[in-house]
């Protein structure tokens, strides 16, 4: 730890013109979750083909102009893609329309497919500060530090965690089959895990210009959120601290 | 050919006919034409395929009617083939072929030749190279590699300092705008903003993904050596000169465009006429022109758009107007930030596509979501809401149809025995007409006879009247005749009468004729008289003629014979003529002879007395007289007259003087002796003379007797004859006289018989008249009295029919009364309008059933449609990045509006991806130099330039280049075309562009929607000398734009202020130690109270519920110094706590195209140095963009005093002092507390 705050330190004063001056170390509350999911494996395949099938086997449609119409899609994506089914022998044009073929249909059918996969659990981290998840585990600290002064108290809801899960789990391509977080099954609230973050009231003085550094531990880096935050509740007050105690 | 391991005919044959560009290469005039003929590498395939996609380039000699290929190279696969110096054909080669078509040939003779057009192009262009050269100026630079110490971040790790640099001194003067890497770290961290060579230091601004990096610290590097590199600036350099290039190769996609872009009248196409254009977006009418002059131009369409008028609204319905017609537009401008703006500001509609090419992470963020990787989520994004839209309007559709459909069933039903009884009506009123019109027509036929009756009634009563007229008139005549034939005399009686007279005239007639006779006989014998006269006086002169004979025949000298010609009158013939002037000649001749005979005698008398006197002297006389014969001289008898005389003079005067003196006279006579006797000698002898003379008179005597003769036989006949007259006329008198006495006997005279006679026949006559007189009206009476009967019987007939049409007409007349009646209830129902009502309730009834039939076909297909959409929208909603790959690639498949900046549509990628569009539209274009616009120029078929010459200029760095050239020229640094550039400057080529295209090609957007009229005001005049001025389009500018602040400083009413810093000390410019920008304390201090102020303002517009809680007003902090801006920023990031407001700074030149709810102006400057001027505020342009960036208000801080009256330039005072007029107009002025006002 404290060789951190060393190595921050010299970074910082790398600077001749800046002087730290004030520094601080905090913790900041980031709520762990458990959850449960579920992920399904299908076929990757486009969904405007998809749509297209999907819709030949209800509707007799024969011109792309109706399903442009439908599907509010440029006629000539639709156009395009009906050719290229054509061309792959997917569909074929009959009487009343399109209608799919043998192919066709095994087709959709693998692309509707969806294989279940077993349901999973995983460790998520909901971090009200910065109102975002962090998938990463974040490892708490044990030492009691005071807690960050513009910690908020807000909770997440399932649509961002099911957001974040999805981003984070957005599956690599194998042999066409892509998986695909589909449901979070369950989640609970976990114990709140602490942050250290390393805080820096830093002075410009060729530049006159006070700002806040905070680094931290979880994410390993120099947070602007956190820096933000206090940057706006508290830089007036420095200059005027500061101006108070030259004038002393 | 080897080389392709070909032979002749296998290459020829390899297609059937090639697609080839024939390029015509220059000509000399004792040479053949040449020209080279391009193998295309795309559309011959085979070709290609066999010579690895290489060029083929065939080089010939034109002759007659051949080509001789004298030369085949191959050239890389790259290499333009087709351009506009050049002229496709297609050929085929056949050997059999006898010769080359004439069509070919003149083809060849007739297009340019490429290298003269590249030349002309290269001319032209030749006046922008100024352009570069101000551009290369620095970027010659090889990289420069330092070690560094360390690196230091600033507040929000948007600028690095690089410390402990080790540079030259040249090598530090060129670092400025640089781009840097540092070893070991992937990619470029970001561009050179400072360098400070004392303190050995550089600061960077970071690229925005290098900012993530240097918050988690990973910006160590083992080696710590930096790379300070000019290449992207070389490279720009290098695509704007390659556009000059490619503009002189004849590959610009408008052949065109170079004299578009260079002549005086740039030699635009006409536009096209196009069908009246529905369009997507809310139009003006500025507008609506120039979208429809944009679609309807061929090949160039400029658009003026002063600051807030819709170019964007424009650009983006051509873009959607043009998509709709199926072309492909490129949206380009020279920056980045203006194209994002441009893209980001196109409707989303699903039939424009829109793809931004260039570099990520210099795309901003309103482009990020037209970049390739995102479109698919773009899309997706987009046709998820528009479904959803559609999708939940259709629930609420679903009732909503069969309520419809009740109540149109309802209405149909109500409508149908309406319509029932309409048509009732419609039928019963046809059926009346029909009886109507067939009554009238009876009606029509009745009238037209009574018209036909009345007529003949006419003509009847007329012929009566004429007949009783002649009748009367037939009787009065027979009448009158009567009384006449009573009282004249009866026909016998005149008879008598008559031959009473013709017997007295037939014995006047008697008498005279003897009388008649008498006077025949008188006058007979009277001529016979003058018969007898004549007779005795030609038998006196045939007795005159003999003795004329005689006494010539006995004549015996020519005076005689004269003498007889006289008196006989005798003709004087030509052979007479003749002989008389023969012996005239012979007369002459003899009187010469004698005259000579006579000086003879004198001069031999002379002679003998001369040669007596001189005898004694014993002269030489015989010497003198040989003298004398062989003299030849002629005298006249005149000059020998008087020698003689005066030898004579000279004897008489000289009796007693020497003898000898003679001598001379002696010789004299000799002389003329001499000459005398020479004379003689050509003279006949006198007898000869005499002789001819005798024969010449006789034959003369012969030829007078001869007429003579002739005379008196002509005499003699006439006698003769005069006798036989005389006896003829004696025997006609004897006979003459016996009938007169005979006539005598059988009646006797009477006196004055013709006189009488004359009145006997005039009376004949006038008994004959009254005969004939009588006769006639006799018969007269006759014919009269037939006529008078035939007369009287017409009346008759007449009367009669007259009776008869009176009845007829009478008759129908009634009938048509009677039809007539029978029209009247007819009337009635024709009065009516059923057919009216009728048509209505079938409009009605139709559109009740399109509605019904519309809403049938509805409500069938929404299930459908819905269902569909449904599935549709689970589909959108769960689709991963990898399901919307396909959509991605047909997305970019099919773009058709593309954004990228102008440099960048040079790049080598995008070239392949787009060598042509059907449109560019080039928007900023006052902001970019000609050679950054030429490149996506080149790339348009047609091109659209939006741009606003009133605002900035071109920029480098924050200097116009007109500063920059200011500048340049200050350090006398030289350079070719300075003079031309300073031309170029004078007037930008969209201004030129704008001024001299036709009407039908440009317009100006005169209709501004952003700024209060107020803020408008502010910027008029720079507008005034445009058509349409500038207008404000806000119907009630107080209403749209209140800024809803109430301040000290600030009313709800005020919109433009200004506040009036003192020209003062306390209140100059500074300037920055070891740099040159300037910056304005005093201002930064009263921006900073203004600022917390509005702060305030808006706080209590909150809470007095003007401004909704989570609301900020947007406020634009400008400055025309980048240092004033720098001290701005900080001011407000470290002095100040404006939660109500969102504040944006930046120096005017970056603001343009920018807008804010309110705008501060910072003016900085403010000095009372008289060298010293405005500086960068001097630029009315700069002013422009300054003043024109405000929605609802806008604040200048600065000295009035500094820029209405100690500017220098007169132009540049009455700018200021303009704006400040409005100020004062709207009262708008504020002074600082304690201070008085200036002016």
């Amino acid at each position: 730890m404290d060789k951190l705050e060393k190595r921050l330190r010299a970074g910082l004063l790398e600077n001749a013109a800046v002087e730290i001056r004030h520094a601080a170390v905090w913790q900041l509350p980031v709520i762990g979750y458990d959850a449960t999911f579920k992920r399904v494996k299908r076929l990757k395949m486009d969904i405007l083909m998809k749509m297209l099938l999907l819709t030949f086997q209800q509707a007799d449609i024969r011109r792309a102009a109706s399903l442009s119409e439908m599907l509010l899609v440029e006629e000539l994506f639709v156009a395009d893609l009906i050719q290229k089914m054509q061309r792959t022998g997917l569909i074929r044009l009959e009487k009343e329309g399109y209608r799919l073929t043998a192919k066709g249909y095994e087709h959709l059918k693998r692309g509707i497919f969806e294989e279940e996969m077993k349901e999973e659990e995983t460790e998520l981290f909901y971090s009200p500060a910065h109102d975002a998840f962090w998938t990463e585990k974040v490892r708490g600290t044990e030492k009691e530090r005071p807690l960050y002064r513009y910690a908020r108290d807000r909770s997440a809801d399932a649509d961002q965690m099911l957001r974040a899960l999805a981003e984070r789990e957005e599956g690599v391509l194998r042999d066409g089959f892509q998986t695909v977080v589909a449901e979070i099954t369950n989640f609970n609230e976990q114990l709140t895990e602490h942050v250290l973050c390393l805080e820096f009231q830093l002075y410009n003085k060729e530049q006159d210009l006070f700002y806040a550094r905070v680094w931290n531990t979880a994410l390993n880096r120099w947070d602007e959120t956190l820096e933000q935050q206090i940057e706006e509740q508290e830089r007036l007050e420095w200059r005027v601290e500061a101006e108070k105690l030259l004038s002393d | 050919m080897r080389e392709l391991g070909l032979d002749e005919r296998s290459f020829f044959s390899l297609e059937e006919s090639f697609k080839v560009y024939i390029e015509k290469y220059p000509q000399t005039a004792d040479r053949l034409i040449s020209a080279a003929l391009f193998f295309d590498n795309e559309a011959n395939r085979r070709m290609t395929e066999k010579n690895k996609g290489l060029v083929v380039v065939m080089h010939c000699v034109v002759e007659k009617n051949r080509f001789i290929a004298t030369n085949i190279t191959t050239r890389a696969a790259h290499t333009a083939v087709q351009t506009n110096w050049r002229r496709p054909v297609f050929l085929t080669f056949d050997q059999k072929a006898q010769s080359v078509p004439i069509g070919l040939l003149s083809l060849i003779h007739e297009m340019p030749v490429a290298q003269e057009s590249s030349a002309y192009v290269k001319k032209r262009i030749a006046g922008w190279e100024g352009y570069l050269t101000i551009q290369e100026r620095d970027a010659d630079i090889a990289d420069i590699l330092t070690r560094y110490s360390g690196l230091t971040f600033n507040g929000d790790f948007s600028r690095v300092t690089i410390t402990g640099c080790q540079m030259n001194e040249k090598e530090w003067k060129s670092l400025k705008d640089l781009s840097v890497k540092i070893k070991g770290l992937d990619g470029d961290i970001g561009k050179v903003l400072k360098a400070n060579p004392a303190a050995r230091t550089v600061e960077v601004e970071l690229h925005g993904h290098m900012i993530e990096r240097a918050r988690q610290q990973r910006f160590h590097a083992s080696q710590k050596e930096v790379v300070f590199s000019n290449f992207a600036a070389l490279s720009q350099v290098k695509r704007l000169r390659q556009g000059f290039k490619h503009l002189e190769n004849g590959l610009a996609a408008n052949p065109d465009l170079e004299r578009i872009l260079f002549e005086k009248k740039p030699p635009v196409r006409p536009p096209k006429k196009l069908a009246p254009l529905a369009f997507h977006n809310r139009l003006n009418d500025f507008q609506k022109k120039a979208v429809t002059g944009a679609m309807a131009a061929e090949d160039l369409y400029v658009i003026q758009g002063p600051p807030g008028t819709g170019k964007t609204t424009v650009i983006s319905e051509i873009c959607l107007q043009n998509a709709r017609a199926g072309l492909r537009t490129l949206v380009a401008s020279q920056s980045n930030l203006a194209v994002d703006n441009a893209l980001g500001r196109l409707l989303a509609n699903k039939d424009i596509r829109i793809l931004r090419v260039g570099r990520t992470e210099s795309i901003e963020e309103e482009g990020k979501k037209f970049i390739e990787e995102n479109v698919g989520q773009y899309w997706k994004d987009h046709t998820l809401q528009e479904v959803s839209v559609q999708f939940e309007a259709r629930k609420k559709r679903e009732a909503e149809i069969e309520e419809q459909w009740t109540a149109n069933e309802k209405e149909i039903e109500q409508l149908q025995p309406m319509l029932q009884k309409a048509e009732t009506a419609v039928e019963t009123k046809k059926k009346a007409e029909k009886v109507y019109s067939d009554i009238q027509s009876v009606i029509d036929k009745q009238e037209k006879e009574v018209r036909q009756a009345e007529q003949e009634l006419q003509t009847t009563q007329q012929h009566v009247r004429e007949n009783e007229r002649a009748v009367h008139s037939l009787h009065a005549s027979i009448e009158q005749d009567e009384v006449f034939l009573h009282e004249e005399p009866a026909s016998g009686a005149i008879q008598k009468e008559q031959e009473a007279i013709e017997q007295t005239i037939q014995r006047l007639k008697h008498a005279i004729a003897c009388d008649d006779l008498k006077n025949e006989v008188d006058q007979k014998r009277e001529s016979l008289d003058q018969v007898k006269a004549q007779c005795e006086q030609l038998a006196e002169a045939l007795k005159k003629a003999d003795a004329a004979a005689q006494k010539a025949a006995s004549a015996k000298r020519i005076g005689g014979l004269k003498w007889i010609m006289l008196e006989q009158n005798i003709e004087r013939s030509l052979r007479i003529g003749h002989l008389m002037d023969e012996i005239d000649d012979i007369r002459t001749e003899m009187n010469q002879f004698s005259k000579l005979k006579a000086y003879n005698d004198q001069l031999s008398r002379a002679i003998s007395y001369v040669e007596k006197l001189l005898a004694p002297h014993r002269m030489p006389v015989d010497g003198l007289k040989q003298r004398a014969a062989g003299m030849t001289v002629s005298y006249t008898s005149d000059e020998i007259d008087r020698f003689l005389n005066e030898l004579r003079e000279v004897i008489k005067g000289s009796q007693n003087a020497d003898p000898r003196m003679m001598a001379p006279y002696l010789g004299g006579l000799y002389s003329r002796k001499y000459f005398v006797w020479k004379k003689a000698k050509r003279l006949k002898p006198y007898d000869v003379y005499k002789n001819i003379a005798r024969e010449i008179f006789q034959f003369l005597k012969q030829e007078i007797l001869a007429q003579l003769e002739q005379k008196h036989l002509e005499n003699e006949t006439s006698y003769k004859q005069s006798l036989r007259t005389m006896k003829e006329q004696e025997t006609a008198l004897h006979s003459l006289q016996n009938k007169h006495n005979q006539m005598i006997a059988s009646g006797e005279p009477i006196p004055n018989a013709k006189e009488i006679l004359q009145q006997n026949e005039a009376k004949v006559l006038q008994l004959q008249k009254k005969q004939e007189l009588y006769k006639q009206v006799a018969q007269r009476v006759e014919t009269n009295r037939n006529e008078q009967l035939k007369r009287t019987e017409q009346l008759r007939t007449a009367e009669q029919k007259l009776g008869q049409i009176e009845v007829n007409l009478a008759g129908l007349q009634n009938t048509i009364c009677q039809k007539k009646a029978e029209l009247v209830p007819l009337n009635e129902i024709l009065s009516t309008q059923p057919e009216r009502e009728h048509e209505k309730l079938l409009k009605e009834m139709a559109s009740l059933s399109f509605t019904r039939e519309s809403l049938k076909q509805e409500k069938k297909k929404l299930p459908l449609f819905q269902s569909v959409q449904e599935k549709w929208l689970s589909l959108l909603e769960e689709a991963s990045e990898h399901d919307l790959d396909e959509i991605r690639k047909l997305y970019v498949k099919h773009a058709n509006v593309i954004g990228t900046t102008c440099v960048a549509s040079a790049r080598k990628d995008f070239i392949d991806h787009y060598p042509v569009f059907d449109v560019v539209i080039i928007d900023e274009v006052s902001k970019a130099t000609p050679p950054e616009l030429l490149l996506p120029m080149l790339k348009g078929k047609k091109i659209i330039l939006v741009g606003d010459h009133h605002q900035l200029p071109p920029l480098l760095g924050n200097d116009t280049l007109e500063e920059t050239l200011q500048e340049m020229t200050g350090g006398s640094q030289d350079f070719d075309g300075k003079a031309e550039l300073k031309n170029l400057l004078k007037e930008s080529l969209f201004e030129r562009l704008f001024k001299s295209l036709p009407d039908s090609n440009k317009t100006m957007l005169a209709i501004q929607y952003r700024m209060h009229e107020g803020i408008m005001e502010a910027i008029a005049p720079f507008y005034e000398q445009e058509t349409d001025g500038l207008q404000c389009g806000l119907l009630d500018s107080d209403a749209d734009r209140d800024h809803l602040l109430e301040s000290k400083t600030v009313q709800r009413g005020n919109h433009l202020l200004w506040l009036d810093m003192p020209n003062e000390p306390d209140f100059y410019e500074e300037r920055m130690k070891g740099g040159k920008s300037l910056y304005n304390p005093a201002e930064l201090r009263e921006i900073g109270v203004l600022l917390k102020e509005m702060n305030e303002a808006a706080a209590q517009a909150k809470q007095a519920g003007r401004m909704k809680d989570n609301e900020r007003k947007s406020v634009g902090v400008i400055s025309f110094y980048g240092e004033q801006v720098k001290k701005l920023d900080r001011l407000i990031q470290q002095e100040l706590q404006l939660p109500h407001l969102t504040i944006r700074t930046g120096t005017v030149d970056r603001f343009q195209g920018m807008e804010m709810d309110v705008i501060l102006l910072s003016m900085v400057r403010n000095h009372n140095n008289k060298h010293d001027d405005i500086g960068f505020a001097k630029d009315y342009r700069r002013l422009n963009v300054a003043l024109s960036r405000a929605r609802e208000l806008l604040v200048l801080v600065g000295s009035t005093k500094m820029f209405t009256e100690r500017t220098k330039q007169n132009d540049t005072r009455s700018m200021y002092r303009h704006v400040w007029n409005a100020v004062e107009k709207q009262n708008g002025l504020r002074t600082l507390e304690g201070v008085q006002p200036h002016g």
